[in-house]
């Protein structure tokens, strides 16, 4: 997924191939003509209180990889809205997981969206507007239990969790600690642990409760974070994948809901989004 | 692509590959490709459960992960892969498990690009034979 730089997804074998020889190949979005939009999707129409949610943009991404797959959408409305790096990242995982969507625009948020449109074919790309009832179905898909429920696992690292996530996660569980019959984890790079553990970070988190495991993820079946009956999860991605490999009946919330449902130990939905969107 | 030398091309031509076509209506995530057996296990996949193994793949491309190369080259190593793929546009992620595959273990699949007439007109379940 690109939001800049010239860059294509990479595959293994053949990035090294690139590393070796110092070249890329010339296809893909190394071309300019393959990175200017085939679509626009314009969600003016769906409410602020969504659109400022952190769980849209994992819906708008499966939406995205379900209903654009192969093409580069150019989404149009959110200029007003904070659009973080994270949630641009839960929205570019979530689209190439669900569908073959290597990158996408965002007006106002990506460096080539101002000209995603060539001139010559303006007024030629398919326009969508997007409502909150287009969501509905890709929502319905990705989270299957309702505010409530038991959860018996919150599983954070689709892509891995960033050392700013676990500063946040920290901050919210403060004074507080994870529910004895919930398994809360992450996943994350060597590297991220490292950094945790020279801010003392590492420590804090797990003696809250929570479990931390460089290195891999957790709907792959190559480890064992309790991935059973109602997991939550604020990654798209690993809503779609991991039922396919655990008995486990996912739920979506943002991260701020997922600390909350691993002290509670309940489905914890507090954003806007769960109240205008579905 | 690179200064390196070119892949033997003699090799491929005038080749001719036989089998049943597997034609696949969404794009496939190799991760979740059974390399012990060729088997589909996405389950939100249309084509859940079918196998790849000695099929003709026609497909629409992939999906996510950047490990479809190297699932691709051990399904292929392990005599669980497709007899030749069948693309409308390039791919890259599968080009690269090919033509590892090839390197490393000796096993030779085609990647075939078709235009979309030829590619709508091979139908599920059909015997094809293909000039490489």
């Amino acid at each position: 997924m690109s939001t800049g730089p010239r860059t294509d997804q990479g595959f293994d074998f053949l990035d090294l191939s690139c590393a070796i020889i110092g070249r890329v190949p010339r296809a893909g979005l190394y071309l300019d003509e393959n990175r200017r939009a085939t679509s626009i999707v314009d969600v003016t129409g769906v409410p602020e209180s969504v659109q400022n949610s952190e769980t849209f943009f994992p819906v708008l991404g499966q939406l995205l990889g379900r209903e654009y797959s192969f093409g580069v959408p150019l989404i149009v409305g959110l200029e007003d809205t904070e659009v973080s790096q994270f949630r641009l990242r839960a929205l570019g995982a979530t689209a190439s997981t669900a569908g073959s969507v290597r990158m996408f625009h965002m007006l106002g948020h990506t460096p080539e969206a101002e000209g995603a449109i060539d001139a010559s074919r303006k007024g030629e790309i398919p326009v969508r507007k997007l409502t909150t009832f287009d969501l509905l179905s890709y929502t319905n898909s990705l989270s299957k239990a309702l505010p409530g429920a038991e959860v018996s696992a919150v599983c954070l690292g689709a892509p891995h969790i960033s050392f700013e996530e676990f500063a946040l996660i920290a901050d919210l569980l403060v004074g507080r600690s994870v529910k004895e019959s919930v398994t809360f984890s992450a996943t994350t790079s060597r590297a991220t642990v490292a950094q945790l553990e020279d801010r003392g970070l590492r420590e804090v988190l797990e003696d809250a409760g929570m479990v931390i495991v460089a290195d891999t993820c957790s709907y792959l079946g190559l480890i064992d974070v309790g991935q059973k009956g109602v997991c939550m999860t604020n990654s798209g991605k690993w809503a779609y994948y991991a039922p396919m490999g655990y008995p486990v009946t996912p739920v979506l919330g943002s991260l701020q809901e997922c600390v909350e449902s691993a002290v509670v130990g309940k489905v914890v939905h507090l954003d806007g989004f769960w109240s205008d969107a579905r | 692509m690179g200064s390196g030398p070119m892949p033997d091309k003699a090799e491929s031509i005038n080749e001719k590959v036989r089998g049943t076509v597997l034609r696949l209506s969404e794009p496939l995530y190799f991760l979740v490709v059974d390399a012990a057996n060729g088997l589909i296990m996405e389950t939100e996949h249309p084509q859940y459960g079918r196998s790849i193994k000695d099929r003709i793949l026609v497909l629409p491309g992939v999906r996510g992960g950047a490990a479809t190369p190297s699932q691709l080259c051990d399904a292929l190593r392990q005599g669980n892969g497709p007899l030749a793929i069948v693309l409308k546009t390039p791919d890259a992620a599968l080009a690269a498990g090919a033509w590892v595959a090839k390197e490393f273990y000796d096993v030779h699949l085609p990647v075939i690009y078709l235009n979309r007439d030829e590619y709508d007109a091979l139908n599920h379940g059909e015997p094809v034979e293909l000039s490489v």
